[in-house]
């Protein structure tokens, strides 16, 4: 009786599959339902009507990215619950020595830098508390600072396998190494960083000039400084936890970027965080380490693996293929209008999903040869896309309202609008930026 | 020209500072930032003598004021104001590397005046622990530790009961006390009247005194001076006339904040106070630069201090 019940539902897989991931992206955008809970519903749902089973479940899932990510989030924690980011931030404020300019630079660049190799969730949580309690206490407007860091935290990330998840997406799906991305990477990322970093200094000008003619701004400056390098005298830093923590991180990346083993990158990061984990038992306890990995942001990725592959397995995905094979023949215009289309959409929609959704759409359509030129290209415009894309809105990415949240409890207030105005207009500049480089490589 | 923003900032900065740090460290730390803010300074003669002015005005304007930190900036400015006046009047050209370099100079001055003052005091608390004395103590105070220190360098055999407070400055007075090996105990400071019989002493900080004849202190001091008025328990309170703060007493030295506290899914709003006040008639003995006080004393001293700087609160527009 079941049986004959579900056979009713047969013809119309397809468009249940459909509904199911269009439920779990609403769910994204309009927190009706929290996400991970929307998919585990949908794969319920799914599962009894018998359009997927639990070994077809299984092979779904990419447990390359699971680890990689897994492996990732416990090097994250460890050089947390080190103190080895609060460390580093204070040794890089006191080279400052108290000049708005210098702090401007050097706190987009760290931005940019652990943005690469780190969470940018991590990273703003580590930063924004720094930068909002020393840009008040010298009397500087802690927005410009901010809002800087959000964008280079986006940029950052996109040069990198690490650096954004969606960037693990691709790459795992294409076997690209940690080196591949840098090498296809590196210039326009690069170019669109001097070109926003210029255009973030002539708009914020008036909060990041030299103050070297007030006696007054330059003593509130310096204080501050004092001020902070007291405060971290009275923080607990075990140095051998620090310095074990630098050095086995230091030995991860370097592994990561080099591979010399040949090793698949998930084994890599799964291994330095086993190794990092191992040692850091001595000092803390392990378990606030797996405490703090967001297992939450594991489940996503593993149902959004297992909502893309029944969306393949009913086909729903083939019309894409279609759409875009019938009306795009070369790797230039195919990776134009993959990364605009994502780079503008990345700004209200989470970016993951949409990714995800893309590897398959793409993988038979570059196969097939059907597309002339560097399609490999067609994969770094998604990364662009989707990377750049989350500068759009304070909704583009989870690191951007980590940041409007942090801030907003520490009094400072960012509004969508406030973000939109530049944010947009600034993402917009970095897909332009991205297109002549994308012309001249295709 | 200074906003009330900026001047806001600066209030912020200094109270927090001088929680870390402690009122006598964080006027050295100011100090020397304001040593750095001239070396790095990039002006002209004319603007280094406004923006000295502007100095004066931030730490006049700040909330609460702290008056060491005030009496130093001050001394400064007045002697750097009497040197250009002089060499303007005597047509002298001073280049603006002379004029830092002077301010330089008050700087350090000002600052071994100070370390002076506060060496005079730790000479003058030598007579105050005894052998087998039991002293209470409260506060964080880097006098305090120097007052102990300087016993302990002397020989003197003596016990700590720590009236427990909030953790962060329980932790400061605790680490202090094990680092030098100071015997030492910790009890509630609202269950004094537990052990009121081992007490011998009281030795408690202060922020300064005030036109109204009150010890401006850390938050809970007030009560616990009162408990031992009444059970003639001695109160020491180490002091130097530099901290004293010659103006009408109009603010109460205190920044209020309300916290929105939430305890049993019940949110309610906390008053909180940065410090606490009572008169100085409570205390024993002052231990100042100038000698060991009574309060009738020190309150004597401090109305003569107060009508000298009559001139001093006019001129830069203190009321």
């Amino acid at each position: 009786m079941f049986s004959d019940f579900l056979l009713f539902f047969e013809p119309y897989q397809t468009a249940i599959a459909s509904l199911f991931f269009v439920f779990v992206v609403s769910a994204m955008i309009f927190e009706f339902v929290d996400k991970v809970l929307a998919m585990i519903i949908s794969i319920c749902i799914m599962m009894i009507l018998t359009i997927v089973s639990p070994h077809e479940l299984i092979e779904m899932i990419d447990f390359n990215t699971i680890f990689l990510l897994l492996g990732m989030m416990i090097v994250v924690e460890i050089t947390k619950e080190s103190r080895l980011l609060s460390w580093m931030n204070i040794k890089i404020v006191q080279t400052t020595k108290g000049d708005p300019l210098i702090l401007f630079f050097l706190f987009t660049l760290t931005t940019f830098t652990l943005s690469t190799f780190l969470s940018n969730a991590t990273t703003m949580m580590v930063l924004v508390p720094l930068t909002i309690g020393i840009t008040k206490s010298m009397g500087l407007d802690p927005k410009p600072y901010l809002l800087s860091e959000i964008i280079f935290s986006d940029i950052g990330g996109a040069l990198t396998l690490i650096g954004d998840p969606t960037n693990i997406l691709i790459g795992s799906a294409n076997n690209f190494s940690f080196s591949d991305f840098i090498q296809n990477l590196w210039i326009p990322i690069f170019s669109i960083s001097f070109v926003i970093f210029g255009v973030l200094l002539v708009k914020y000008w008036k909060y990041v000039k030299p103050i070297d003619k007030s006696v007054s701004k330059l003593f509130l400056n310096n204080l501050s400084l004092r001020k902070i390098e007291e405060e971290f005298k009275h923080k607990k830093i075990n140095k051998n936890f620090l310095i074990s923590t630098a050095i086995t991180l230091s030995i991860t990346v370097l592994a990561l970027i080099f591979d010399p083993f040949g090793l698949p990158i998930s084994y890599i990061a799964f291994f330095g965080g086993t190794i990092m984990l191992l040692i850091a038992t001595k000092y803390t306890d392990s378990h606030k380490v797996f405490h703090n990995v967001d297992w939450h942001m594991l489940l996503f990725f593993i149902g959004l693996f297992i909502h893309i592959g029944i969306l393949e397995k009913v086909g729903a995905l083939e019309p894409i293929t279609l759409i875009l094979e019938g009306n795009f023949t070369t790797a230039f215009e195919l990776s134009m209008v993959i990364m605009w289309v994502v780079g503008l959409l990345s700004g209200f929609v989470e970016n993951i999903p949409l990714v995800a959704m893309m590897i398959p759409v793409l993988q038979p359509l570059l196969d097939s040869g059907v597309i002339v030129g560097n399609t490999e290209m067609v994969w770094y415009a998604l990364s662009l896309g989707a990377c750049l894309g989350g500068n759009g809105s304070l909704i583009g990415s989870s690191a951007n309202m980590i940041v409007a949240q942090t801030a907003e409890k520490m009094g400072v207030k960012i509004t969508f609008w406030e973000y939109f105005k530049i944010g947009y207009p600034i993402t917009v500049l970095a897909l332009t930026v991205a297109s002549v480089f994308i012309y001249f490589v295709t | 020209m200074l906003d009330q923003n900026f001047i806001d900032s600066g209030s912020l900065l200094f109270r927090e500072t001088e929680q870390i740090s402690g009122t006598r460290d964080f006027c050295f730390m100011a100090m020397d930032s304001f040593e750095k803010a001239i070396h790095d300074f990039s002006g002209d003669e004319i603007s280094l003598q406004e923006e000295v002015a502007d100095m004066v005005k931030l730490v006049k304007s700040t909330s609460p004021r702290i008056s060491l930190l005030m009496f130093m900036v001050f001394k400064i400015a007045e002697e750097f104001r009497i040197y250009t006046s002089k060499n303007a009047s005597e047509n002298k050209n001073q280049t603006i590397k002379e004029q830092k370099k002077y301010l330089e100079t008050l700087i350090h001055d000002v600052k071994e005046r100070r370390k002076q003052s506060a060496k005079k005091l730790i000479d003058f608390s030598k007579t105050v622990i005894q052998n087998n004395d039991t002293i209470l103590l409260h506060d964080a105070s880097h006098s305090i530790f120097d007052i102990l220190c300087q016993a302990q360098k002397d020989g003197k055999n003596f016990s700590i009961l720590l009236a427990e407070r909030e953790k962060k400055k329980n932790m400061l007075i605790i680490r202090f006390l094990l680092k030098h090996n100071l015997d030492f105990q910790v009890v509630p400071e609202y269950l004094l009247s537990q052990v009121k019989n081992q007490i011998t002493k009281a030795i408690f900080g202060a922020v300064t005194i005030n036109s109204l004849h009150e010890v401006i202190s850390d938050a809970g001091t007030g009560s616990i001076v009162t408990q031992l008025k009444d059970w003639n328990i001695p109160v020491y309170i180490p002091i130097t006339n530099d901290k004293f703060s010659l103006w009408e007493a109009k603010e109460h030295h205190t920044y209020k904040t309300k916290r929105l506290k939430t305890a049993d899914d019940i949110e309610y709003e906390k008053l909180t106070f940065s410090h606490d006040r009572y008169k100085t008639d409570l205390v024993t003995y002052f231990i100042t630069n100038k000698g060991i006080l009574t309060s009738d004393e020190l309150n004597k001293k401090y109305d003569s201090y107060y009508k000298e700087c009559c001139y001093w609160r006019e001129r830069n527009d203190i009321m």
